[in-house]
């Protein structure tokens, strides 16, 4: 290398592990400059927004939950509420309420996959659960009795673990029985003890010394923790219906990716935004419930979390959040309640966005009067979240620039993984180039 | 003595529904003849190492009927694998696009004492794994086969 040269170098990482889907990360540093950061999405497009044109409202659920296998529920939510705000189909309160503990079960479920088995692993130094395992076996074992105990839930209310088929436009096909909710119960029970226990556990992790200034985006509720309804607020500001979404966020095709990007237009102040539970903790962490909330005071987590890498910390808490609100909703539940509620198909259109595990699920639909639909729009929370995890990373290499060539793709990879990044939902698995650019006066690399 | 077998897979993704597929017409078979000495209990799996481990949790003899990616073997080929060998073939059965599949299950429950005593894996060799329902032909009278003749083993042992 030439002397005086400045020492730039690309760092690549051929595969993500811990992550869903296929993609990959390149990363390009100029001494502590970063050059460059491109998420790379490569699984092909998946056209579910094509596939819905021609097929009726009432099939939204159904085909939406095939998108993705960790958070079919979040998709059966936002199509389901979308396709009611369009046909002006109010269902009544049980049938929301049984909705949300749906809700709860895939967030248990989702959370401690990825809490226990894909994120813990990168605090505690180990390259996998199984390699965890060896030292934290009882730690895996309450990973696994909490996801159990989501999959119980999605299972009776959803009608099986995977998939679930349960879902209908104006309710659900089949109510459970209160016999069979409150056979949940001691389950449920026993899964809060264990989820309070690894909450602790994983609040005394080793987090990288790192903050960002975030725009975080997430549902607002007058009422509860966010799930299914509300505003879509935001710490910088917005708060806005979510009919104005596409008023406010725009999807723009990035040529690395498969994947576009979704960010806020420049008339709205433009840039990107991050949604998930550091959102939903930023905007409704007074809606958290006793324990949960609890939780959050006395780990002294403030307003904001902004660490990102103490998004393992919310997102324990969001598991024992959702605990307690199913527990809450199977005490309330009355078996009188009907399973579904009349639909008369017009013309229309009709959107509605949730909180699936990982962040903010838009769904819009346009349908002609027998209900077939000829325009769809799905924005997925990891379409939302690529930019602000390509801004961490930004952020966040030039800190550590002096780091052994490893432990920096390690670094990258941990920080990707805080966003819990669905990318069968955004186009599966993600291969990450971190490009470490060698870049004398000559110019070679 | 009870087995519980577990068919997994994906059916929207060709052979990749073809442990699926194994179970099914089993179970179907076993349900229009009651012939068969041994008990079985049949049950499916997406194939994620939770639902594995779940699923094979307390029982003594397990059979998992996945599908398995070999060039060099003739597609539909079943093979017989002991699932507890240390030197199990972790590569050649790498078909999951799960992050956590059978192989991960396999290593998790060895490291928690959650392995059954019996551990059977039949390896159906795939042709394709491409997008949509409906098995490749051979794969399918591979099974076909396999089920009429059960419970002879119609299947070679791994080496």
């Amino acid at each position: 290398m030439t002397k005086g040269a400045i020492k730039t170098k690309t760092i690549k990482v051929n595969y993500l592990a811990r992550v869903e889907g296929e993609g990959a990360l390149l990363v390009r540093l100029r001494g502590k400059d970063v050059e460059d950061v491109q998420l790379k999405i490569f699984e092909p497009p998946r056209f579910f927004e094509a596939f819905l044109r021609g097929r009726s409202v009432l099939e939204t659920p159904d085909i939406t939950a095939r998108i993705c296998g960790i958070c079919p529920v979040a998709y059966q939510m936002s199509a389901v509420y979308a396709v009611e705000q369009g046909l002006n189909v109010i269902v009544p309160p049980p049938i929301h309420d049984l909705r949300r503990l749906l809700y709860c079960g895939e967030w248990i479920e989702s959370h401690a996959l990825h809490v226990f088995m894909l994120h813990a692993p990168d605090f505690l130094g180990y390259p996998d659960a199984v390699a965890m395992a060896k030292d934290h076996a009882q730690r895996v074992e309450h990973g696994l009795a909490i996801k159990k105990a989501g999959n119980a839930i999605v299972a009776l209310v959803g009608g099986r673990e995977i998939h679930p088929i349960n879902v209908k436009v104006g309710g659900f096909y089949r109510l459970p029985s209160r016999r069979e909710l409150n056979q949940l119960k001691d389950q449920l029970s026993a899964a809060l003890e264990l989820a309070v226990a690894s909450t602790l556990w994983v609040s005394g992790f080793d987090f990288p010394e790192f903050d960002r200034s975030l725009v975080l985006v997430a549902l607002r509720s007058t009422d509860e923790y966010p799930m299914a309804r509300g505003r879509i607020a935001s710490n910088h500001g917005f708060d806005l219906p979510v009919t104005e979404f596409e008023e406010f966020f725009e999807e723009i095709h990035v040529p690395y990716t498969n994947a576009l990007h979704s960010v806020v237009k420049t008339e709205k102040g433009g840039g990107s935004y991050l949604t998930g539970p550091l959102a939903r903790y930023a905007i409704s962490r007074q809606w958290l419930h006793g324990r949960a909330g609890e939780l959050a005071l006395s780990l002294n987590l403030g307003s904001v979390v902004t660490n990102p890498f103490k998004s393992i910390v919310v997102r324990a808490i969001e598991i024992v959040h959702a605990l307690e609100e199913a527990i809450r909703i199977i005490q309330l539940y009355e078996d009188t309640a009907i399973a579904s509620v009349e639909v008369k198909l017009r013309a229309g259109q009709g959107s509605a966005a949730t909180e699936a595990p990982r962040g903010l699920l838009y769904h819009r639909y346009k349908f002609d009067a027998g209900g077939i639909i000829y325009d769809a729009k799905i924005v997925p929370p990891t379409s939302q979240n690529q930019k602000s995890i390509e801004g961490d990373l930004r952020s966040l290499l030039p800190r550590f620039s002096d780091l052994p060539k490893a432990q920096m793709t390690h670094l990258c990879e941990q920080a990707i993984r805080n966003h819990d990044p669905c990318i069968s939902c955004a186009t599966h698995f993600l291969k990450l180039d971190f490009e470490s650019v060698a870049n004398d006066a000559i110019g070679h690399l | 003595m009870s087995i519980l077998l577990i068919g997994m897979g994906n059916m929207f993704r060709g052979d990749d529904g073809a442990g699926l597929v194994f179970a099914r017409r089993l179970l179907s078979r076993f349900n229009a003849e009651e012939h068969i000495d041994l008990e079985f209990e049949i049950r499916e799996s997406d194939g994620s190492a939770f639902s594995l481990i779940e699923l094979w949790r307390g029982w003594e003899r397990v059979m998992v009927v996945d599908a398995l990616i070999d060039a060099s073997r003739p597609p539909g080929q079943i093979l017989s694998i002991n699932g507890l060998r240390e030197d199990f073939p972790w590569d050649p059965l790498s078909v999951s696009t799960h992050a956590f599949g059978l192989i991960e299950a396999i290593k998790l429950s060895r490291v928690l004492g959650m392995l059954p005593k019996e551990l059977q894996v039949l390896a159906i060799v795939a042709e394709s794994f491409a997008m949509g329902d409906g098995l490749s032909p051979s794969v399918d009278q591979a099974i076909d086969m396999a089920v009429c003749q059960w419970p002879k083993p119609v299947f070679q042992t791994f080496q």
